[in-house]
C-alpha cells in the first residue's frame, strides 16, 4: 500500500529513538486508562448509590476514584515532553539529512536549480512532519488500544456489550477509508486553489508597481475575488466531505451509546447484569469509542503528513549527481611553468535521457596560463562546459583532464582547490559582505578581505553605498546590489580563494559603462597568473581571451584567435557581424538559467 | 452574556480587541450563525445525557425492558440532528473564513494600491507581502475557528453549569469553580508564555530560513568547498535549539496538565459528591445520573477551546501587521474630488478606447526645482534638478547607476512627491491631477518587469484588459515578442511561471513593451527597456519603440549610447544633479561626464 511505503522512512527515522516513543506511548496509555477506568468507576459510584449503598461502601471507590484522578496531571505531562522531545530530535537529524540530500544533488536541475520553490518546500515540509512525530504517532497507537481495552472490560460485565458494540466501533474506524479516495482529490484540488490565491495576492505586492502604473487596480481585484471564489467552491466540497466524516463519527460514537444503553437495559432486566453496573456499561461504551473517532483525525493529518514526508525523503534518498571516489593526489605543475593546463576530451554529456546532448565530442586545450573563451549562442553548450570542469555533472563520455589527471579521479575536495569558480547569477548568503567574501577563505582577516574587494573593484561601493559597509548583511540590502556590484563580489571571493585554475560565467544583462568597465579591469586582474576559462558574451570580453572555442549546437564548430576566426568567415564571423563596431554588445540574452530550464524533463 | 465575552476580550486594551473584530466586519452574520450551530450542538449533547438518564432511571425502577424503546428512538432522531448540524457547521465555518478573507484581502490592497509603490519601497516588500498574504490567512483561522468556538463554548458550558447548579447547588458551584480555573489556566500561562512562545517560534522559523539560506546558496558553497562545514555549523544549531526548546515545551506543558487535571477532578469530585449526597437523601437518583452524564459536558467545548488557543498567538501578531498597514500614511494624496486630468474630465482616452496624443500645453513635463530623498537622513538623491519636454520630444537621461534616473520616472508617477519642488504634466502641477488620471497618460516600460501569475495574454493586457486580440497580436508582434510567444506550449495562453516555465529578462522586457504599446498613452517612459535584449533583436525592437516614441513626449532613461541616439536631446545627471544637456554631438565634446559614460 502506498501509505505504507511513504511511512516507512518516518519510521527508520523513529526507530532511532524508539524509547522515547515507547515512554510517549506508554505515558498516553496510561493517561487515557486512567480517564476511562475514572469515568467507570465514576459511574460505578452512581450506580452502587442508587441500588442503596451507605457512604462507608461507597468509600473505597471513593479513593481509587481520587487516586485514577491524580496521577493525570503528570502522565499527561510526560506524554506530551517524551514525544516533543522524540519530534525535535527528529527534525535535527532529518533537517541535517536534507542538507546533505542537496549537497549530494546541487546544482542538479531537479535539487538545485529551480531552487526557490523546491527548497522553501522542503522546508515547509520538514516543519510539517513535527506534526507527525509530536502530535500523531503516540495518539493513533492509544486510540487503538484503549478502545481496545474498553472493549474488554465491557465484556468482562457481559460478553454480549462487546460483541454489540464491536460492529459499531469497527465502523467508527472505517469511516475514513470510506472516502479516503474523494479526500485526496479534494485535497490536491484544495492545495492547487489555495496556491493559486496565494500567487494572485504575492502578485499584488511584487507587481504593485505595475498595478498602479498601468492602473490595473479593478482587474486585479477582480482576479483575486474570481480566484476566491474558485477557492471557496473547493473549500466548500472539501469541507462538505470532511463535515460528513465528522458527523459520521459522531453519530455511530452516539449510537454506540444507544445499543449499550438498549443491550444493557435488555440484559439488567433479564437479572444478568447487575443494576448497579448498568450506568458503568452505559459510560464505557462512550469512553470505549470516543478515542476510535480520533483515528479519524489522525488519518485527516497523516494525509498531510505522508505528503510532506514523500518530498522530504525524495531530497534525502536522491542518490548523488556525481560521486565522490576520486583518490589521485592533486596534479603538480609541469616543467614548463606554475600553471596547470586543461584537457577536455570528446566530451559528450545530456541532461537527461530522454533530451538531446547539451554537448557533444568537444574536444580542445587550454594551455597552462592560457584564456580561452567559450563563445556561441544561447543553449550551444558554453555553461554546460563550465559546469561539467566544475563536476556539477559527470560528462557521460569523453573525459575532462587538469594535466592529464582526469578531474573524476581526483576528490571533490581537491578538485574545487584547483578550481575557483565565478557564476554569471552570483549567490550571495544571507550574512555579512565580509562573511560572503571569506567563503572563500575560512578565517580570512579584514585585511585580506578588503585586499580582494579592493583588487576585485568591489571595495569603494561597499564602503560608500552600503549602510554598514562589510558588516551589511546582504540578505537585507541584496535586492540592492547590482550585477555587476555582485559579480564583483564574487570576483573577490576567487580572488582570495587564489586557485590556479579559473571557471568564470561572465553575467549576460547589460551595465552602465562604468559598471562594465570596473568589473572588466577586475576579471582582468583575477585572470592574472591563472589558467581560464571563461564563457563569455560580450565582444569587450572576448577581445581579452587568448583564444575562442565557438560552440555551435554543442559542437565545437571553430577554434582560433579572434582575428583568425574573421579572417576564415565562419560560425564566429557571422555570430559577431551585428556586433562590428559596437564593442559592448552581448551575444545573447537569455541567462544559463533558461539553458537549463528548458533541458528540464 | 455578550456583555462577558465583551469583557474577556477586552482585557488588555479593550480598543484594540474591539478593532480586532472590525477585521471580521462583513463575516459576523456568518459568525453568529456557527455560534448558533456550535450552541445547538450542545444542546443536543445535553438532550442526550438527559435521555440517557431517563432510559437508565426507568430501568432501575424496575419498568419493563420495552419503555425505554420511545426514549431510544429519541435518542436517534438526536443523533441525526447532530449529524446535519455538525455538517452544516463545517460548511459555515468555510464560508465564514472565505467572507473573512475575500473581504480583508480587498480593504488591504484597495488601502495598499492607495499607499503605492512609494510604500513599499521603503519597507522591505516580504513585510507586506507577509501581512496580505499569510497574515490575513492567520486571522481568518482566528475569526471562522476561534472566535467562534470561544464563544460557543463559553455560552455552551455556561449553560451546561447553570442546568448543574439547578441541578444541585452545591456540585454547580464545585464544577463552575473547576470550569473558571479552567479558563484562568490560559491566561495565567500567557503571562508567563507569551514573551517566551514569541521567542520559541521566532527562533524556529530563523532556523528554517537558516537552512533555507543555505540550500539556496548550496550551489557557490559547494563550489567553495565550504558545504561540509556550513552544514555542520548548521546542525549544530539545530542542536542548540532542540536543547532550548524541550525546556521551552516542558515549561509549556504545565498548562495542559494543570488543565487535564482540573477538569477530571471537576468531573470526579462532582460524582463522587454526588453518589455521597445520594446516599444521604440530598439528591435524587435522577439528579445524580444528570450529574454523572453531563458534567463531562460542561467541560468538553472548554477542552475543545483550549485545542484552538494556540492559533491565537500568531494571529494577534498578523493583527498587528495588518492594522500597521491600515494605519500607514500615503506617501502621496489624491486630491481632493473635482481636479481634473488637464485636458478634460475623461481622461485622454476617446470614445473608442484609444488614446489620443494631446496636444497644446498638455504633453509637456517639466520639473521645477525638484529636490527628493527616499531617506530624510541620507543626503537627497534629486538635487535641485530643473527639466523640461516638451509635447512630442524625446529627451534621453542618462548618468552612472544610483545617479537618480528612475527616481525621475517614480516622480513623474507620482510613486513620491518631491521634498521640494513640483512636477508638472503641461501647466498642471501633478499633485492636482486625480492619481487614477495622471497614470492613464503614463506608459512605463521598465527595466525589471513583473510578470503577474496569468497568461500572456492577460500580461500583456494589464492596462488595457479590453484589448481585442488583433490588438494584442499586433502589439506582440511590433514588441518583437510574438515569435517567442508563439513557440510557448500554450501560446498566449500559457500560464507564466507554472511547471517551471520562466521567461528570459529579454524576452520579460519585450511583453513590458508590448504592454506599453497597448497602453497607448501619450507620455512614455522607458526605463532601460531594452537592456535585456540581444543584439539580434535589439534594431528590430529600437525601431518598434521609435515609432511608439513619435508623436509622444517621451523619457528614454538609459545608460548606452545606442538607446539614446534617437533621442532630441540627452540629459546627463550626476551625483543628483543635472551636470549637462544637448545632443550627443555637442555633449561629446561639452561633457566629460557624459563622455566617460559613452566611453
Amino acid at each position: 500500500m502506498k501509505t505504507a511505503a511513504s511511512v516507512r522512512p518516518l519510521v527508520r527515522i523513529v526507530r532511532t529513538y524508539r524509547r522515547l516513543l515507547l515512554g510517549a506511548v506508554v505515558s498516553g496509555i496510561v493517561d487515557q486508562g486512567l480517564a476511562v477506568a475514572g469515568a467507570a468507576v465514576g459511574a460505578w459510584l452512581v450506580g452502587a448509590a442508587i441500588t442503596g449503598a451507605s457512604p462507608d461502601e461507597l468509600r473505597p471507590g471513593l479513593i481509587v476514584l481520587a487516586l485514577l484522578v491524580l496521577p493525570r496531571a503528570a502522565v499527561g505531562w510526560l506524554e506530551s515532553y517524551l514525544a516533543h522531545d522524540m519530534a525535535f530530535r527528529a527534525l535535527v537529524d532529518i533537517r541535517e539529512q536534507v542538507y546533505r540530500g542537496f549537497e549530494r544533488q546541487a546544482p542538479s536541475p531537479q535539487a538545485g536549480r529551480r531552487s526557490g520553490d523546491l527548497v522553501s518546500t522542503a522546508m515547509d515540509d520538514v516543519e510539517r512532519l513535527e506534526v507527525f512525530f509530536a502530535h500523531t504517532l503516540s495518539p493513533l497507537v492509544v486510540a487503538v488500544i484503549v478502545p481496545t481495552g474498553s472493549l474488554v472490560a465491557l465484556w468482562f460485565i457481559h460478553p454480549a456489550l462487546a460483541v454489540a458494540l464491536l460492529p459499531v466501533a469497527a465502523l467508527v474506524a472505517s469511516i475514513p477509508a470510506w472516502l479516503r479516495r474523494r479526500a485526496e482529490r479534494q485535497g490536491h484540488a484544495l492545495r492547487a486553489t489555495l496556491g493559486v490565491v496565494n500567487a494572485e495576492a504575492v502578485d499584488g505586492v511584487q507587481g504593485l508597481r505595475e498595478i498602479v502604473a498601468f492602473n490595473g487596480q479593478h482587474t486585479f481585484l477582480d482576479r483575486l475575488d474570481a480566484r476566491t471564489a474558485d477557492l471557496h467552491d473547493a473549500q466548500l466540497a472539501h469541507g462538505a466531505r470532511t463535515g460528513a466524516e465528522r458527523a459520521a463519527t459522531d453519530a455511530l460514537i452516539a449510537l454506540g451509546v444507544i445499543v449499550a444503553l438498549a443491550t444493557a437495559a435488555a440484559l439488567v432486566s433479564a437479572g444478568s447484569v447487575p443494576s448497579s453496573l448498568y450506568p458503568t456499561a452505559v459510560v464505557l461504551a462512550g469512553a470505549a469509542l470516543a478515542p476510535v473517532g480520533k483515528l479519524g483525525d489522525a488519518g485527516r493529518e497523516i494525509g498531510i503528513v505522508i505528503a510532506a514526508s514523500d518530498r522530504v525523503f525524495a531530497v534525502i534518498d536522491a542518490p548523488a549527481t556525481v560521486p565522490d571516489e576520486g583518490t589521485q593526489p592533486p596534479p603538480e605543475p609541469g616543467p614548463a611553468g606554475p600553471h596547470l593546463g586543461l584537457g577536455f576530451r570528446q566530451v559528450s554529456f545530456r541532461y537527461a535521457a530522454n533530451l538531446p546532448p547539451a554537448v557533444q565530442d568537444v574536444t580542445f586545450d587550454v594551455a597552462p596560463g592560457e584564456t580561452v573563451a567559450l563563445v556561441g549562442h544561447s543553449g550551444a553548450g558554453k555553461s554546460t562546459l563550465a559546469h561539467l570542469l566544475m563536476r556539477f555533472w559527470d560528462v557521460d563520455s569523453g573525459s575532462i583532464r587538469i594535466r592529464d589527471v582526469d578531474v573524476r579521479d581526483l576528490p571533490q575536495r581537491t578538485l574545487r582547490q584547483l578550481v575557483a569558480f565565478v557564476p554569471q547569477d552570483v549567490h550571495l548568503l544571507n550574512s555579512s559582505v565580509a562573511e560572503n567574501i571569506a567563503l572563500a577563505r575560512p578565517g580570512a582577516g579584514q585585511a585580506d578581505i578588503e585586499r580582494v574587494a579592493h583588487a576585485a573593484l568591489a571595495h569603494d561601493f561597499i564602503v560608500d553605498e552600503l549602510p554598514d559597509g562589510y558588516d551589511t548583511r546582504v540578505g537585507e540590502w541584496g535586492g540592492r546590489l547590482s550585477g555587476g556590484q555582485r559579480q564583483r563580489i564574487a570576483i573577490a571571493r576567487a580572488l582570495l580563494r587564489d586557485a590556479p585554475i579559473l571557471v568564470m560565467d561572465e553575467p549576460v544583462s547589460n551595465l552602465d559603462a562604468s559598471s562594465e568597465h570596473a568589473l572588466r579591469l577586475a576579471m582582468s586582474r583575477v585572470r592574472a597568473g591563472r589558467t581560464t576559462v571563461l564563457v563569455a558574451h560580450r565582444m569587450s570580453t572576448i577581445r581579452t581571451a587568448d583564444r575562442l572555442v565557438v560552440l555551435h549546437q554543442g559542437r565545437v564548430a571553430e577554434i582560433g584567435t579572434h582575428d583568425e576566426l574573421l579572417a576564415t568567415g565562419g560560425v564566429y564571423s557571422r555570430l559577431v557581424a551585428p556586433q562590428a563596431g559596437a564593442p559592448d554588445r552581448v551575444l545573447r540574452g537569455s541567462t544559463s538559467e533558461k539553458e537549463v530550464t528548458r533541458h528540464d524533463p | 452574556m455578550r456583555a462577558i465575552i465583551n469583557n474577556w476580550l477586552r482585557r488588555g486594551t479593550p480598543t484594540a480587541a474591539r478593532r480586532l473584530l472590525g477585521l471580521a466586519a462583513g463575516a459576523r452574520g456568518w459568525m453568529a450563525l456557527g455560534v448558533l450551530l456550535s450552541l445547538l450542538v450542545t444542546a443536543t449533547y445535553v438532550g442526550q445525557g438527559v435521555l440517557v438518564a431517563t432510559s437508565l432511571i426507568r430501568i432501575f425502577d424496575g419498568e419493563a425492558w420495552a419503555r425505554i424503546i420511545p426514549l431510544l428512538v429519541g435518542g436517534v432522531a438526536l443523533l441525526v440532528v447532530r449529524a446535519a448540524l455538525l455538517w452544516s457547521t463545517e460548511l459555515v465555518a468555510v464560508t465564514t473564513g472565505v467572507a473573512i478573507k475575500a473581504q480583508l484581502r480587498r480593504r488591504l490592497y484597495e488601502w495598499l494600491f492607495v499607499l503605492g509603490p512609494g510604500y513599499t519601497a521603503g519597507l522591505r516588500t516580504g513585510t507586506v507581502q507577509a501581512t496580505v498574504v499569510d497574515g490575513v490567512e492567520r486571522l481568518e483561522t482566528y475569526f471562522s475557528k476561534f472566535i467562534v468556538q470561544l464563544i460557543a463554548a463559553v455560552v455552551g458550558s455556561a449553560a451546561i453549569l447553570t442546568g448543574m447548579v439547578i441541578v444541585d447547588p452545591l456540585i454547580g458551584v464545585v464544577l463552575a469553580g473547576s470550569a473558571v480555573a479552567i479558563c484562568t489556566t490560559p491566561l495565567i500561562a500567557r503571562r508567563l508564555q507569551a514573551e517566551r512562545s514569541a521567542w520559541f517560534w521566532d527562533t524556529w522559523r530563523r532556523l528554517g530560513s537558516g537552512y533555507l539560506d543555505a540550500l539556496q546558496g548550496m550551489t557557490t558553497l559547494k563550489a567553495f568547498d565550504a558545504s561540509d562545514e556550513r552544514g555542520r555549523e548548521l546542525a549544530q544549531r539545530s542542536r542548540d535549539f532542540y536543547h532550548a526548546s524541550i525546556r521551552f515545551v516542558s515549561v509549556a506543558n504545565l498548562r495542559t496538565g494543570a488543565m487535564g487535571l482540573l477538569s477530571a477532578g471537576g468531573v470526579a469530585l462532582a460524582v463522587g459528591m454526588g453518589a455521597i449526597r445520594l446516599s444521604t437523601g440530598a439528591l435524587t437518583a435522577f439528579q445524580l445520573l444528570l450529574v454523572l452524564l453531563l458534567a463531562r459536558e460542561a467541560f468538553r467545548p472548554l477542552e475543545d477551546l483550549q485545542k484552538a488557543y494556540h492559533s491565537a498567538y500568531p494571529a494577534l501578531s498578523a493583527a498587528r501587521g495588518v492594522f500597521r498597514l491600515l494605519d500607514a500614511t500615503p506617501v502621496v494624496a489624491d486630491p481632493p474630488t473635482g481636479a481634473t486630468a488637464p485636458d478634460g474630465p475623461t481622461g485622454a482616452t476617446s470614445p473608442d478606447g484609444r488614446g489620443t496624443p494631446r496636444t497644446s500645453t498638455g504633453g509637456s513635463i517639466t520639473l521645477d526645482r525638484v529636490t527628493f530623498g527616499y531617506d530624510t537622513t541620507k543626503p537627497a538623491v534629486l538635487d535641485d534638478v530643473s527639466l523640461r519636454i516638451e509635447a512630442g520630444e524625446t529627451v534621453a537621461l542618462v548618468g552612472r547607476s544610483g545617479a537618480g534616473k528612475s527616481t525621475v520616472a517614480a516622480l513623474l508617477l507620482r510613486f513620491f512627491d518631491p521634498r521640494s519642488g513640483r512636477v508638472l504634466l503641461g501647466d498642471d502641477d501633478v499633485r492636482d491631477v486625480a492619481l487614477t488620471d495622471l497614470r492613464h497618460h503614463i506608459a512605463l516600460v521598465s527595466q525589471d518587469t513583473y510578470l503577474f501569475h496569468g497568461t500572456v495574454r492577460d500580461n500583456l493586457a494589464l492596462g488595457a484588459p479590453d484589448a481585442s486580440q488583433a490588438a494584442i497580436d499586433a502589439a506582440a508582434r511590433a514588441a518583437g515578442a510574438d515569435e517567442f510567444i508563439d513557440r510557448l506550449p500554450h501560446g498566449y495562453h500559457t500560464v507564466v511561471g507554472e511547471r517551471g516555465l520562466t521567461l528570459s529578462g529579454g524576452e520579460r522586457q519585450r511583453i513590458a513593451i508590448a504592454r506599453a504599446l497597448l497602453k497607448d498613452a501619450p507620455i512614455l517612459i522607458l526605463d532601460e527597456a531594452t537592456s535585456s535584449i540581444d543584439a539580434a533583436n535589439e534594431a528590430g525592437i529600437q525601431a518598434a519603440l521609435d515609432r511608439l516614441a513619435a508623436g509622444r513626449t517621451t523619457l528614454v532613461i538609459a545608460h548606452r549610447q545606442s538607446s539614446v541616439r534617437a533621442a532630441d536631446r540627452i540629459v546627463v545627471l550626476e551625483r543628483g544633479r543635472v551636470s549637462a544637456a544637448g545632443t550627443h554631438d555637442e555633449l561629446l565634446t561639452a561633457s566629460p561626464d557624459y563622455a566617460r559614460l559613452v566611453a
